[in-house]
């Protein structure tokens, strides 16, 4: 008789969280919940790296601060570069009258559990609805995509990657500029390019950045590198695989992307002025 | 009075380390041979001390366990409460096993249930069924032994009755 109760519910359970919104209140208290468990599978990771931080000897750390220090400075010498591209870009954009989508913030999270098998690949993140963060959203590391929120609890957050066998995404070739689809395949670190004719103009190591088409990716970061070419003979495409530019298993820190939803205005006045810095610059 | 409630907590204790256990980052090669330690203990639970682990703990464990892995809410709550339910059912003749031999009881229930949760889990998304997906209901029969000792032990140890 319980059982019975408690298998009504259940399927109850899984029709509505199919096909309606209904549940979110009820995952998110119970999110709140299990909190605890995620505290303490975080303890074991956050004490070696509590052990390590306080543990590391005065030249290891001066040793770190000058590479950090020629990084900032290498960083910030392409960043004078970027603002002035930027104004470049927005302007040309403005001789095409075209609109155009700029400027993006970030905020870092650091991950708490990872869920990678062949069936799904996902990652949970230490921050939710307190952030104001969204299913759809997408997040990156320091060197690429690594995949989309699909669900927001109020203190922590469920990342779909990049290469679950699920998750599609819209990418171009940077060389040529082609368009098409990456899938995600369930291997970490690859994802397949399933829509690649024979005739097309491919070359291992070519960069795949986002295309912003589909709404979700903002356009232009790195997703991966073409690695394996192969004809499939009596196939109307190639099979072709690419190794996404951020390991995701070397990634402790995201961060989440909130794209400029806004196009940036076409210049209205004093054309002069950005003119005059993309001459300085060069 | 007093040992009862003590007993409850160690319960929950036990169910709270396995579903730790459950979602330790581990590699992907890993995770694919990691048994499921949470319907494990419960198993043990129900099968040792029917009278205390109700077919409703087994549910709100389920729903946590949802929660925490992200499958869809009420599949693992199914699940678990089957098992609780067949647990009862047979827990005079389990008891007498040996121990390898509940282990292989678990084998084919647990296959059961994978089949299950494959099934349930193809409702919402595409999933590709292969051979890895039963390695789950072979190493938790593996480890079933072990944990049949250790929860015993523990069992003895705090007089949970």
């Amino acid at each position: 008789m319980r059982l019975l109760v408690a298998a009504v519910i259940s399927v109850l359970l899984l029709i509505l969280g199919q096909k309606t919104n209904y549940l979110q209140p009820v995952k998110d208290t119970l999110s709140l919940i299990v909190q605890p468990v995620l505290i303490a599978v975080d303890i074991p990771n956050k004490s070696l790296r509590w052990l390590a931080e306080n543990t590391t000897d005065r030249a290891e750390l001066l040793e770190l601060n000058k590479k950090l220090a020629s990084e900032a400075l290498l960083l910030k010498a392409r960043l004078q570069k970027f603002a002035a591209i930027e104004k470049e870009n927005t302007r040309l954009h403005n001789l095409l009258e075209s609109s155009y989508k700029i400027g993006e913030q970030f905020i870092s999270a650091s991950l708490i559990d990872v869920n990678l098998s062949a069936n799904t690949q996902h990652i949970m993140i230490d921050k939710g609805h307190r952030f104001n963060l969204f299913v759809g959203q997408s997040v990156i590391n320091e060197d690429g995509v690594i995949g989309q929120i699909i669900e927001v609890n109020p203190l922590s957050s469920r990342i779909l990657l990049i290469t679950d066998p699920n998750h599609a995404i819209p990418v171009e070739i940077n060389r040529t500029g082609l368009r098409t689809i990456a899938t995600g395949n369930g291997v970490l670190n690859t994802i397949n390019l399933p829509y690649l004719p024979h005739n097309t103009d491919v070359k291992p190591g070519d960069l795949l950045i986002t295309s912003g088409l589909g709404g979700v990716f903002p356009m232009g970061y790195p997703v991966a590198r073409v690695s394996k070419l192969a004809p499939s003979p009596g196939e109307a495409f190639m099979h072709a695989e690419a190794a996404t530019v951020a390991k995701i298993d070397k990634t402790r820190e995201v961060l989440l992307v909130w794209s400029n939803q806004q196009p940036v205005p076409l210049l209205p006045s004093e054309p002069t002025t950005p003119k005059q810095t993309t001459n300085d610059a060069r | 009075m007093h040992a009862r409630s003590s007993g409850s907590s160690i319960i929950y204790l036990s169910l709270f380390i396995a579903m730790c256990f459950s979602v330790l980052p581990w590699t992907n090669q890993i995770a694919t041979w990691m048994p499921n330690w949470t319907l494990l203990v419960l198993m043990y639970w129900s099968i040792a001390l029917p009278h205390k682990v109700s077919i409703g703990t087994a549910f709100a464990t389920g729903l946590l366990f949802d929660v925490l892995t992200g499958s869809s809410l009420g599949q693992n709550a199914l699940i678990f409460s089957l098992t609780t339910f067949c647990s009862h059912t047979f827990y005079s003749r389990l008891r007498n096993y040996h121990v390898w031999q509940q282990a292989i009881f678990i084998l084919f229930f647990l296959s059961l249930m994978q089949l299950l949760a494959l099934w349930i889990s193809q409702l919402s998304q595409q999933q590709s069924i292969g051979y890895h997906y039963f390695i789950q209901a072979v190493s938790s029969a593996v480890f079933w032994p072990l944990v049949f000792a250790s929860l015993r032990s523990t069992r003895r140890r705090f007089k949970v009755q």
